[in-house]
């Protein structure tokens, strides 16, 4: 399937990343809101600049490359795929000029990072940073993680049939209601419940922690961006061990868990449609290998001495490991502590819950619970279809909103998103180890962590790490992020673009 | 979903659906709470 | 798409991700110059003078829980009430500073959470505490902040007069104390319980000086990007 773009596939494809920019700028005046009430002067002239430069692309775009040419599946790819690293670019533009980020690279990084709602930080100094910066830094999990796409669908949408095609690259996989509008209606308001009620939640929680109301709220409406959309990053260094507080971490627990359902999870418990949720794959997957590795974990902490009671092995044991699960990325230690404080079984634990990661159409990253689901049910399969006599018809299924037959088509695109991922794991790994400054664990642990979009650092990721691995952790934050087959259809793209103009 | 589903339910009922997320965080620290426990016992 | 683009029209396309390439170079350089007229203030005064020195080898030994007996001495063998640690020997080496009594130097940040009976503080002791200063005024990049989580008995924490923040280098606190590396009162956490606790640098205001190099790029690109997108929306009227 190779394609061979014209200049008008390209305008197509400009002309969405152009309203892609279009919502981004909206972020970003909204900082410059904040910025402004705040009289953080530098901060508001950054988040202009940045939301200018956003207008004046994307209105270009609108006003120059709107075509009538229909969007198909492949234009749909290449758009997203673009969308995460354009959006990157001029997401970095407020961080490079708040002069907290050493370079282009770094800046870039940070963008990609809250795009994706990975969380790895490269940032310096972010304890003195101006409080609109670092509300930036966590309203672009939220735009990053409802989808940047799903955003502009919303709002400039006007034909529903022309960007359906976008919905489905966006490695969302769920219809939820019939039509894709509604659809994304749904999310955001899923989103919006659960902005104000989670909001709320934690202001209350840190009233109670002992801080100020006002500073109450600003740590709160950050938290909430972090958690619900499982990004990773924290208002202070310390990440969620800065609050000492079990009624913060519980109320950041549950939203770790709302925000790693699947929309249509959602939407079952909206309706009460509680045994949908519990025979579901995903929730089934997630609730054995969750249980399985917490006992790992716990096995491991006990044993090797670093805790010897109750409270620790919750509120530092399963907090991590829920933070891995849901791919949020926040932490309660201090990350070069999992490798000098827990002995060795309980990050490896960690490790293997990064890559599993969460369930599919949710903001949660890694393989994903349906994947490994079906990949365990296609293992089990093959083992009946052996013990079975050859003329035996073997069907093996599984529940996902409602049952599927396990087909050989699924099984293999299960199969093959969840080795490339694995591939992922141990190149990023690999490269790590070139610098000689790391061993194996370290860069297993943080590529898992940047591949699979957690968040979660044991210490490699650092403001002066190498920039040859910089750029190796933010290509696997992409790659992650979009499942590979929309960068695939990029690259493809790319490449018949290049050969399309030599052949001619 | 099917379409019949939408019209009956509408898109559901936000307090429900938190209520109900409730419910399930709760399991799920019991959950880790009993292995937190049988590991301390057979271990510690 | 089944047919390849004819010769003249593969030079729009030419053109399209020239101006595209062009764009990201300009962006860059032009980020990239508006940092380099950023007005600066000199940080040579916000260097913490008369600091005790840190009773320490300078590079932190990582260890890990199964540390041998013979390095676990080694690490402790210098750890006196007056020794001063820093956060970075810590968190190599949690069990080597388990239960012992320390000194810890560094910025008060953030916020100090009141509780029942006691404060909770972010105690930092990098570079941007004790040497730099706050990031905003320079560019003298010292990697992430790092410090201790410190808890402040019976009104100890009276004494502090500001924490640090944005534009502002808080207190420099000289605590003693002692160091848990399993702290039950925090869950786990790797704490430092302080008795004792005296300012020796006071809060030091420094705001980030104001761009207006910068403010007037913003102006402009605004306008322009008005300008763009009200073009735009007649553009598609049409």
């Amino acid at each position: 399937m190779l394609l061979r773009p014209g200049a008008d596939d390209l305008r197509l494809i400009g002309y969405y990343l152009g309203k892609v920019l279009l919502g981004l700028g909206i972020v970003q005046v909204v900082a410059a809101l904040v910025a402004f009430g705040l009289r953080e002067w530098n901060s508001l002239s950054s988040f202009v600049i940045g939301a200018a430069l956003c207008g004046i692309v994307g209105g270009a775009s609108e006003a120059k490359l709107a075509s009538r040419q229909q969007l198909t599946w492949a234009h749909g790819m290449v758009t997203v795929a673009l969308a995460w690293l354009v959006g990157a670019v001029f997401a970095a533009v407020p961080f490079h000029l708040s002069g907290h980020y050493e370079d282009w690279l770094s800046a870039v990084f940070e963008g990609m990072s809250a795009l994706t709602t990975t969380g790895l930080s490269v940032i310096s100094d972010l304890d003195h940073t101006t409080l609109s910066m670092d509300f930036y830094r966590h309203l672009l999990h939220f735009a990053g993680g409802q989808g940047i796409i799903i955003v502009v669908l919303s709002l400039f949408a006007a034909g529903g049939g022309r960007i359906g095609t976008l919905y489905v690259a966006e490695a969302r996989d769920e219809r939820i209601l019939p039509n894709f509008i509604r659809t994304a209606r749904f999310i955001f308001r899923v989103a919006m419940v659960f902005l104000v009620a989670g909001t709320a939640a934690l202001f209350l929680a840190l009233l109670v922690a002992g801080f100020a109301p006002g500073r109450a709220f600003y740590h709160a409406i950050n938290l909430f961006f972090a958690a619900f959309d499982t990004g990773g990053f924290a208002p202070m260094q310390a990440s969620v061990a800065y609050y000492h507080s079990f009624a913060v971490e519980a109320v950041v627990m549950v939203l770790f868990l709302a925000g790693s359902l699947t929309f249509g999870l959602h939407f079952a418990l909206w309706n009460g449609d509680w045994r949908l949720v519990t025979r579901h794959i995903e929730t089934r997957t997630l609730a054995l290998s969750t249980s399985l590795l917490f006992a790992v974990v716990c096995f491991g902490l006990v044993r090797s001495g670093a805790y010897d009671s109750f409270e620790p092995l919750i509120r530092k044991g399963f907090f991590t490991l829920l933070s891995a699960v849901s791919s949020a990325g926040a932490q309660v230690k201090n990350g070069e502590t999992f490798l000098s404080d827990w002995g060795a079984l309980a990050p490896a634990a960690i490790v293997a819950a990064m890559a599993i990661g969460g369930m599919a159409s949710s903001t949660a990253g890694g393989i994903k619970a349906l994947r490994v689901g079906i990949a365990a049910k296609t293992l089990i399969h093959d083992v009946r279809k052996l013990l079975n006599p050859e003329s035996a018809v073997v069907v093996t299924t599984y529940f996902a909103g409602k049952r599927h037959i396990l087909r050989d088509q699924t099984a293999r695109a299960a199969t093959s998103v969840l080795l490339l991922f694995i591939v992922t794991y141990l190149i990023g790994a690999m490269v790590g180890l070139t610098y000689g400054t790391y061993d194996i664990t370290q860069t297993l642990f943080e590529s898992v962590s940047a591949a699979s979009n957690i968040g979660l650092s044991i210490g490699v990721t650092d403001p002066a790490m190498p920039r040859g691995l910089m750029a190796v952790y933010l290509v696997q934050m992409w790659l992650g992020r979009l499942e590979f087959v929309a960068v695939f259809a990029l690259i493809g793209y790319a490449i018949s673009l290049a050969r399309g103009r030599v052949s001619a | 979903m099917t379409i019949r589903d939408e019209r009956q339910h509408g898109s559901g009922n936000a307090a429900r659906g938190i209520g109900l997320l409730l419910v399930l965080f709760v399991i799920m620290l019991a959950g880790a709470a009993a292995i937190a426990l049988a590991a301390l016992w057979l271990v510690g | 798409m089944t047919t390849s683009p004819r010769p003249r029209r593969r030079r729009p396309t030419r053109w399209t991700l020239v101006a595209a390439v062009g764009l990201l170079a300009l962006v860059l350089a032009g980020t990239e110059l508006l940092l380099r007229v950023k007005p600066l203030t000199d940080t040579a005064a916000m260097v913490v003078q008369d600091l005790p020195p840190v009773g320490l080898e300078p590079e932190p030994t990582r260890c890990r829980r199964d540390v041998d007996a013979a390095t676990l001495e080694r690490l402790r063998e210098p750890l006196t009430a007056d020794t001063r640690i820093t956060s970075a020997h810590v968190y190599a080496c949690p069990i080597a500073f388990d239960g012992r009594r320390v000194t810890f130097v560094g910025e008060v940040i953030g916020d100090l959470i009141e509780r029942r009976d006691g404060v909770w503080v972010q105690v930092n002791d990098d570079d941007y505490a004790l040497a730099v200063g706050p990031m905003g005024g320079h560019r003298n990049h010292r990697g992430f902040n790092q410090g201790l989580a410190v808890w402040l008995p019976d009104g100890l924490h009276e004494r502090i007069e500001a924490v640090g923040g944005p534009g502002r280098r808080g207190d420099v606190v000289l605590l003693q104390g002692v160091l848990l590396r399993n702290d039950p009162d925090d869950g786990g956490g790797i704490t430092l319980r302080a008795d004792h606790l005296e300012v020796i640098a006071p809060t030091v205001e420094v705001p980030e000086p104001f761009h207006p190099v910068q403010a007037v790029t913003a102006a402009v690109l605004a306008v322009l990007a008005v300008g763009t997108l009200a073009w735009s929306r007649r553009v598609q009227r049409r």
